[in-house]
């Protein structure tokens, strides 16, 4: 199975806009030289290229590049799928290294479309001097303004309009589409790739020339140049890589492309929704993890009327919920699930066959924590989506390489992963507490995916109970053992010895401490009981040290309770630093008083 | 009376204006093109199927005309008793504020010109219920 795995080894985006001085050759062999170079690898190394350039489909763009940056005679995929083209190359590599035929491959994609104006493919009829029916529908005439509209703004205008219409929505429609815009256009200025960085207020954006009811041209994605490309690995042929590359890798988890399957009207107003759904779902089973679990989103936001109706297509909401979802704040680059923190393709730019690779470009940037002022702190996963028309969409899901471990690592034994997941699971719970503390998190910090974690762990509450359970039987012999290794040195040196190894071991295992007397712990039965065990037990053995004659069983037991609570609360203090005292210190205090008051005792 | 070529061939014209889809026989799903097959189920039979022509808006936009001289027109898609079709709205203002979601509207048709021999092309949209 380890061929299976695919990353990202080496990605590269063209800064997306105006570039006069260069074609599309010299723009998609900037975005491949410097994507092999990201990965440390070069041309020749390749099994197999694919490239797209939408608008000059029929010109082959992949031998156009060979024919510049290496004619190495590897099978070339000339690939068009409308705005997935990009998606669509990268998919195209994916499947032939996990088809076995190669371990590594290029994917590029590449659009020079500044000044291109609106796109739409209209029902041309020739123009004749008698009303001649032709095509499919018999039309005498163009549909454009007499049928409804095939360009693109008006397209998309409509599929947010019919969202509102299937999930009413009270409030003005035009400002909620000019709210979406208007974040990406803030999430542009941080971006120096896109094309146009110009922060926008809602007002802005809705004084803006209308282009399509409801989106203005600043709602509409910027026709502009630009290039992005991608070196995909195997994972057998990335373990052996560098350390370097390994770190920088990043797990493609998941890679999915649909087509629109037929829906009642999806040939009148394309359906952009079904196969998004689907692409998603099916991605989110293959990469085990959920929309919660996202740390960033670039979904296709060709119109600003498009991002809404993905946020319930990706299911980051609920259905029917997008609205609200957007209102809350939760796409924005603070909110729960940041989307397209890029700028989007409203400010970025999409040059169209470029656009399916640059949006995984600008997910790896963050997962490997290279994104700068922009860098979504801490994110492990992150999802790409574009969506072509016609209709084709790629979904691709990426996770943070676990390091260089979860390669070198992955070969432990099942016994010996499971105390490491253990020992990781203890670190995690008691930095976050067992509520944050997520299985991602857990997975991660072992160097594993979650879906390792899962084979071992059913949930994460069985994966706390079972930690909470093996650090009580680590405390409790550690008690143990030394009150019975002095034995013989008679019962206050036993006292002391106990007390010692307790307060050793905490010093030594202040994360099991932590986790096993967290007041979080503490409110969940279940939790406590393991808990309440370990005071029981740890009292037991205190229990057989109080030795004053003719003191009942009941009441020995009780004055142990009483002794192991001194230690605890003693401990609490202790590790908060309150009390400077090395471990063997505070026990030989702790053991002093404890044998004073025994000493005082007498049977009642 | 001049001669009449409807703009699509799923326009039937006449006293009663409506459209006419290709219904496969298997399903049931509507088409307004020209067949191979059906993109549902893989059937290869059709027959022709009468639309009504009252139902709802069901999503719009408004195009702004660029070109000088033309107006804005109103795209829309109108679910028709179950079966949707693409249009334009006619005889409204093409301002956002005179079109609803879910406003009720039916079938209209209008010359949009005659040719060298005469004959005038008929089109189809749609106009607000009162």
């Amino acid at each position: 199975m380890a061929n299976d795995d695919i990353w990202i080894l080496g990605i590269n985006m063209t800064k997306f806009g105006k570039h006069p001085d260069k074609d599309v050759v010299d723009l998609a062999s900037e975005a491949a030289l410097a994507a092999l170079a990201d990965g440390g690898v070069t041309i020749k190394e390749m099994g197999v290229l694919a490239a797209g350039n939408l608008m000059g489909a029929a010109a082959g763009i992949g031998q156009q590049l060979q024919k510049q940056i290496g004619q190495t005679g590897i099978p070339v995929f000339n690939v068009a799928n409308a705005c997935a083209t990009g998606a669509t190359a990268l998919r195209t590599v994916i499947m032939a290294i996990k088809a076995g035929e190669c371990d590594m491959g290029l994917a590029v994609g590449v659009e020079k479309l500044s000044g291109a104006g609106m796109l739409g493919a209209g029902f041309g009829v020739a123009a004749s001097d008698e009303w001649t029916p032709a095509g499919r529908y018999g039309a005498v005439s163009g549909f454009e303004g007499k049928l409804g509209t095939d360009m693109m703004p008006g397209v998309f205008a409509q599929v947010g309009m019919e969202y509102l219409h299937q999930h009413p929505y009270d409030g003005a429609d035009f400002e909620l589409f000019a709210g979406i815009s208007a974040k990406n256009h803030f999430n542009s200025t941080m971006n120096p790739l896109a094309a146009i960085q110009k922060e926008m207020s809602v007002e802005q954006i809705m004084a803006e020339p209308m282009i399509a009811y409801p989106n203005t041209r600043a709602m509409c994605s910027a026709n502009s140049d630009g290039a992005a490309a991608a070196v995909v690995v195997s994972g057998a042929k990335l373990r052996t890589l560098s350390k370097e590359q390994q770190k920088r890798a990043v797990k493609v988890s998941a890679s999915v492309l649909t087509s629109d399957p037929y829906q009642e009207a999806c040939q009148i107003l394309p359906d952009v929704n079904t196969l998004t759904r689907i692409a998603a779902k099916q991605a989110y089973e293959l990469a085990g993890v959920g929309p919660d679990d996202l740390d960033l989103v670039e979904l296709h936001d060709c119109f600003a009327t498009a991002e809404l109706v993905h946020y319930d297509n990706l299911m980051l909401c609920g259905e029917g919920n997008a609205v609200d979802f957007f209102l809350s704040g939760a796409t924005t680059r603070d909110g729960k699930t940041p989307v397209n923190v890029s700028g989007g393709l409203e400010s970025k730019g999409h040059p169209i066959a470029a656009t399916g690779i640059a949006n995984i470009w600008e997910i790896c940037y963050h997962l490997r924590g290279e994104a700068g002022p922009r860098q979504i702190e801490g994110a492990k996963v992150g999802l790409a989506h574009v969506i072509g028309l016609g209709s084709a969409c790629g979904v691709h899901i990426l996770e943070k390489s676990g390091l260089c471990g979860s390669i070198v690592s992955s070969r432990l034994p099942a016994s010996e992963r499971r105390q490491q997941l253990l020992d990781t699971a203890l670190a995690t719970f008691a930095r976050l507490g067992y509520r944050d503390a997520s299985m991602n998190d857990i997975a991660d910090s072992a160097g594993v995916t979650k879906p390792v974690l899962y084979q071992h762990f059913t949930s994460k509450r069985e994966l706390f109970l079972e930690l909470l359970a093996e650090v009580a039987v680590r405390l409790r012999s550690a008690v143990r053992d030394a009150a019975a290794s002095s034995a013989t040195d008679g019962p206050r040196a036993q006292v002391e010895a106990g007390f010692a190894a307790w307060f050793n071991w905490v010093d030594t295992n202040r994360d099991g401490f932590t986790v096993l007397f967290d007041s979080e712990v503490r409110r969940d039965p279940e939790f406590a009981e393991q808990a309440a065990k370990v005071q029981r037990e740890m009292a037991d053995t205190v229990a057989e040290f109080i030795v004053a004659e003719g003191l009942e069983p009941e009441r020995r037991r009780l004055l142990a309770y009483g002794i192991v609570g001194l230690g605890e609360s003693t401990c609490r203090r202790w590790l908060e630093k309150e009390i400077d005292l090395d471990a063997d210190e505070l026990a030989v205090q702790v053991a002093g008083l404890a044998w004073a008051g025994l000493r005082g005792l007498s049977p009642v | 009376m001049a001669q009449q070529i409807p703009m699509v061939d799923y326009l039937v014209l006449g006293d009663s204006p409506h459209l006419v889809a290709n219904e496969c026989t298997d399903c049931g799903a509507k088409f307004f093109d020209r067949r191979n097959a059906c993109a549902s189920c893989g059937g290869t039979s059709f027959k022709k199927t009468d639309i009504a022509t009252e139902g709802e808006i069901r999503s719009f936009t408004i195009v702004t005309a660029f070109m000088p001289g033309a107006d804005n027109y109103v795209p829309v898609v109108v679910d028709l008793g179950g079966t949707s079709v693409r249009g334009q709205l006619m005889n409204t203002p093409a301002e956002a504020a005179n079109i609803a979601l879910g406003q009720k509207v039916r079938l209209t048709t209008y010359s949009i010109g005659a040719d060298t021999a005469g004959t005038e092309a008929i089109n189809y949209g749609f106009e607000p219920v009162n």
